[in-house]
């Protein structure tokens, strides 16, 4: 995937930094939405593999069940309309910003990032790297325990079934994780002395993706501070929500990554 | 010449051992051999490629006595990365040792931890990927590879860091036969033009036994060292053609198919033509399973298309094929987990049901097992399927009544695989299928398995297994199925199918011709 | 091939030249509302009237009212506001002084129960000026296009008290638009009004009841929840009032066409991104 043509993952930091920046600050629904709908084809455009893609879908999940949460809080003091819309435009943002992420996460090789880290970050960043890269590992093992359990006739439904399907996911995890951990021991990781092989090049698509985003986030920061546009749409009463077309524009600069930087084959 | 690993009295015990992995071990092993270390599971092969690099002990814990020195230094003394340059080692399963994500960096890594100057490194990658032949896969992401793209890319991980010593655990129980001998012949090239040291543990003695040139034998934790000839012609179970040797009094015992055609130059050909088995005989000829214009996929590509297939009572079916040929798919579809992307496949005619008509044993049967025991392992089956017998005959059957009691994650992988199958049979599903059970599997149950499987094909049941492992093959199957391209190429009994082939041929066919396949079968033919 | 032009190009194209870029690209959003320019001075609109600005602290409310003489009063102006818009308000000393707007300040008859917080009184000069105010509520004349403001804080004159936000006229009476009766509450685009509901709110309610005309008011609202800092005391920065001009039709409920379009970007995002996955799982079958 970290071939000389794709996209150098400081771009991509980049994209999800303003587009997370634009998300935090707006509770306008019709800006947040739409950046799900970028977020989702950057990741349809960009996507490593199908693990990936995976725990894209689960971020997704994820999302929806910050917004449905964050919603349902509004049960615990005065519901009204207005609470409600209130609440459910603040879950959105949050869900927005996963959903962000999710596209990041599942554009970049999380290793590839570890790598770039500075000296002093690389343990962190390599912990924060191998448990990205564990969670989708696990995610397939569960489907494929589960289908080895059905072999036995053993359906796994409910918490009666729980060991069933637990020990063996966890097992192999552990078993995995604890390969990998080995090898990269065995192969001298942290003996202190480093160097980099081949640092991935800026390519035009990476300064492309870079620059639009920010620009988007520049618009937005502009916007947020000089008041001429309305990034919170009023909730009581409930108002129609804004749709300036020069923040419409800037988000559809966040969908640039779509366009530039493709190496599907 | 100087010693590239040498073992003085090393005894070993792992930190939640009840006994010694390995004992007292004095071993020198000469820079520049290719040694093979041999025996049965959970006797210390493991341990001892573990030790040679410092893994054992200072990544595992546990009781260490003695000195291991890696090139003169200690393993004591120096952690794992500090052998690092010295020392490489590639663990069984490749896949899960990956660091990064593609090829070209994972070569990159290790001389990266070693703070190798940037231009050396670029020269040493490119020397690599040459020296094992994969520089077309140099820009692809690992998680693409077939498994045998994989092995050869793990050892090239391993080699382009430039150590002098080379520990590889089971590098081919994934590989189909042109895979493995893939790399046996990069490994001898490492040794022989290279002057390399290599020490690998392997279980398949036929596709190693002719390619090195030191064994060392494991015996619960005690090794003896010598030439291959007297180390495997020690051992119980050793390659077809050593133990086709060894019930005709050779000597010297053959090791190799070219020594054994050799052997028997001197010695009178068979002359019975074999008998040509396509099934048990036990069978009525009744169809279990039926594929027809089967197409299947595999996440994103087909690769069964329009596949026709009938299988009977009373046979013992193996599927053959080179990695990713679809042999799992086909099992999978066969046992109603997966389901086709189009054309009709029925059990028993019906829909296959899962645990039902079919029962599947995973490739790794780590996925079955959660229980404490054995028998509760077996019980577990029994419960949900709502019967009420006891589990000890289908442990009888298989050979593991004496387990019972042990907890499945104790015992070695073959023992392992020996207990899921177990588990799944007891089902009582007429049909049992096994996906590829070649890892970690160790002759002794290698042998208890083929002989479950052969019973278990009677009275209206069959069986099925993919696999790559010709001998098991040879052994066991009554009829031999063989997919490339997503279709069945070649399909009938195991003599005329395997022996017309040049890639899936056994040694007992390579030496004496088609219809030849286990050396029980022979040497009955010789007397 | 391409994609090695612009990996050359990209090599070629050392690091500062390619910084400098990204930092023009960033000034644009910033200097554009500059270079656009105020609007021009606003046209009359039918009947006289006038714009009254309240700044809570935490928000800005804005109102173009329609006056019912040709001048009023700054008591009166807020009255009319209460009647036109919902305007929640209180007066003190007898009705002589503003006490509570939009939900501020204290109740009962004592406007200076919250000192040194209070409600300060501006006089606009229509350009986005403001002058502190000489006289009481009750005794200024609010004439046709005049500016009022009303700012909650402290600070006993116009050197130290919080001044309004930078409106001018134009910016809270859109010309041509104005009619008392369609009052919907809401910032830039019309709504519904929900009539009842836009009643008082409580305290430190961004959102009160008041409205601002349609389209293109800028009532600057901004809810509690905003990470920037709301309301800075002076704000010297150019008005971006040719957007304003640029806004959806005038008057009527409902969304704006910007909704529209957003609608049709979201919808093409996502169809491309769905068209895009099953291209890629087309391709990956085996050959």
């Amino acid at each position: 995937m970290r071939d000389r043509r794709s996209v150098h993952p400081m771009a991509w930091i980049v994209w999800a930094t303003s587009a997370g920046f634009v998300a935090f600050v707006t509770t306008d629904p019709v800006y947040l939405f739409l950046l799900w709908a970028v977020s989702w084809f950057v990741y349809a455009s960009h996507r490593v593999d199908a693990d990936h893609a995976r725990s894209f879908r689960l971020f997704l999940t994820g999302a929806t069940i910050a917004v449905a949460l964050r919603t349902g809080l509004v049960f615990f003091g005065t519901v009204s309309a207005a609470n409600t819309t209130f609440s459910f435009l603040e879950g959105l943002r949050l869900g927005t910003i996963l959903v962000i992420f999710g596209t990041f996460n599942a554009v970049t090789d999380p290793f590839g990032l570890v790598r770039m880290a500075p000296r002093h970050l690389h343990e962190p960043a390599l912990a924060a790297a191998l448990a990205l890269s564990i969670a989708p590992r696990t995610v397939a093992g569960v489907g494929r325990v589960r289908e080895a359990q059905r072999m036995r006739g053993i359906r796994v439904h409910g918490a009666r079934a729980l060991p069933a399907l637990a020990v063996p996911v966890l097992e192999r995890g552990m078993e995995e994780a604890h390969t990998l951990a080995e090898s990269m021991d065995a192969r001298g990781h942290g003996a202190g002395r480093r160097s980099r092989y081949r640092p991935q090049p800026w390519t035009v698509a990476a300064i492309l993706i870079a620059a639009t985003a920010i620009v988007a986030a520049a618009t937005f920061l502009a916007a947020s501070a000089g008041g001429w546009a309305v990034l919170h749409p009023q909730t009581s009463p409930i108002t129609w929500p804004e749709a300036d077309p020069l923040l419409l524009a800037a988000i559809g600069l966040l969908a640039a990554p779509g366009f530039v930087g493709r190496t599907r084959p | 010449m100087s010693d590239a690993l040498r073992f003085d009295d090393v005894t070993f015990t792992y930190p939640e051992g009840a006994r010694p992995a390995i004992v007292a071990v004095d071993l020198a092993i000469d820079e520049g051999s290719f040694a093979l270390a041999v025996g049965p599971t959970g006797s210390g092969k493991s341990t001892l490629l573990r030790a040679a690099n410092g893994l054992v002990p200072q990544f595992t814990g546990g009781t260490f006595g003695g000195r291991v020195s890696v090139q003169g230094r200690d393993t004591l003394a120096h952690p794992p990365r500090r052998l690092a340059d010295v020392v490489a080692f590639v663990p069984q399963d490749p896949g899960a040792s990956f660091v990064l994500d593609r090829v070209e960096d994972e070569l990159a890594y290790g001389m990266e931890n070693l703070g190798v100057a940037p231009a050396h490194m670029r020269r040493r990658v490119e020397e690599t990927l040459d020296l094992l032949d994969i520089a077309a896969l140099r820009d692809r992401s690992v998680r693409t590879l077939s498994g045998g793209e994989r092995q050869r890319v793990a050892i090239a991980a391993a080699l382009a860091a430039g150590p002098r010593i080379l520990v590889l655990d089971e590098p081919t129980s994934q590989l189909d036969p042109q895979g493995a001998e893939d790399v046996m012949a990069a490994l001898q090239r490492l040794v022989h033009d290279h002057g390399m040291t290599v020490l690998l543990a392997e279980h398949r003695l036929e596709r190693v036994a002719g390619w090195v040139d030191v064994a060392i034998g494991f015996d619960r934790g005690r090794v003896s060292s010598g030439t291959p000839a007297d180390v495997i012609g020690h051992l119980a179970a050793g390659p077809p053609v050593t133990r086709l040797g060894r019930m005709l009094g050779w000597h010297p015992l053959p090791l190799t198919v070219r020594e054994a055609r050799g052997a028997a130059s001197a010695a009178p050909r068979p002359t019975l033509p074999p008998p040509v088995l396509s099934d048990t005989g036990d069978g009525d000829g009744s169809v279990v399973a039926q594929a027809r214009g089967l197409r299947a996929s595999y996440g994103e590509t087909t690769v069964l298309r329009d596949l026709d297939l009938d299988l009977r009572a009373g046979e013992v079916l193996a599927v053959m094929g080179r990695n990713g040929a679809g042999k799992s798919t086909l099992l999978r579809v066969l046992a109603g987990i997966h389901a086709p992307a189009g054309g009709r496949i029925r059990v028993l005619g019906e829909e296959p049901r899962p645990g039902t008509d079919v029962a599947l044993c995973p490739q790794e049967a780590d996925e079955l097992l959660f229980k404490d025991s054995v028998e509760q392992e077996v019980r577990a089956t029994l419960v949900a399927r709502g019967e009420t017998g006891a589990a000890a005959p289908w442990l009888a059957a298989l050979g593991i009544a004496g387990l019972a009691a042990r907890h499945p994650r104790d015992l070695s992988a073959g023992e392992r695989l020996l207990v899921a199958t177990a588990a799944v049979a007891a089902t009582g599903a007429p049909l049992l299928a096994l996906d590829e059970p070649t890892r970690g599997l160790d002759p002794a149950s290698k042998e208890r398995l083929i002989g479950f499987v052969r019973a278990h094909a009677t009275a209206g049941r069959a069986a099925i297994i993919a696999t790559h492992d010709v001998e098991l093959a040879a052994a066991v199957a009554t009829r031999v199925v063989i997919l490339a391209g997503g279709d069945v190429i070649a399909d009938g009994a195991p003599g005329p199918v395997l022996g017309d082939s040049r890639v899936f041929a056994p040694q007992m066919t390579r030496v004496f011709g088609p219809g030849w396949l286990t050396p029980e079968q022979v040497a009955g033919a010789l007397r | 091939m391409g994609d090695d032009v612009r990996t050359l190009a990209a090599t070629a194209l050392p690091r500062p030249v390619a910084a400098a870029l990204v930092l023009v690209a960033a000034l644009i959003p910033v200097t554009m509302p500059a270079v656009t320019g105020t609007a021009p001075a606003c046209a009359a609109a039918t009947g006289p009237h006038a714009a009254l600005v309240i700044d809570t602290g935490t928000g800005a409310h804005s109102f173009c009212i329609a006056l019912d003489a040709a001048s009023v009063s700054g008591i009166h102006l807020i009255e009319l506001a209460g009647a036109q818009d919902h305007l929640a308000y209180g007066f003190g000393s007898g009705g002589q002084a503003v006490c509570r707007l939009a939900g501020v300040g204290p109740q009962g008859d004592d406007c200076f129960a919250d000192y040194p917080d209070y409600w300060g009184y501006w006089h606009g000069d229509g350009q986005g000026g403001w002058t502190w105010s000489s006289s009481g509520a009750a005794s200024t004349r609010v004439g046709d296009g005049a500016l009022d403001a009303w700012v909650w804080g402290s600070g006993d004159s116009g050197a130290t008290h919080p001044k309004p936000p930078a409106l001018g006229m134009d910016d809270v009476c859109v010309p041509g638009t104005v009619t008392p009766a369609a009052s919907p509450p809401g910032s830039r685009s019309t709504s519904p009004p929900p009539a009842p509901s836009s009643g008082v709110r409580s305290s430190a309610s961004p959102s009160s009841a008041g409205t601002s005309r349609p389209s293109s008011a800028r009532s600057a609202t901004r809810s509690s929840t905003a990470p920037v800092s709301v309301a800075p005391p002076e704000r010297g920065s150019p008005t971006v009032a040719a957007f304003a001009a640029t806004q959806g039709p005038p008057g009527g409920g409902g969304p704006g066409p910007g909704l529209l379009v957003a609608l049709v970007l979201g919808t093409a995002l996502a169809g491309g991104g769905w068209l895009r996955l099953r291209s890629a799982r087309r391709r990956r079958s085996i050959g």
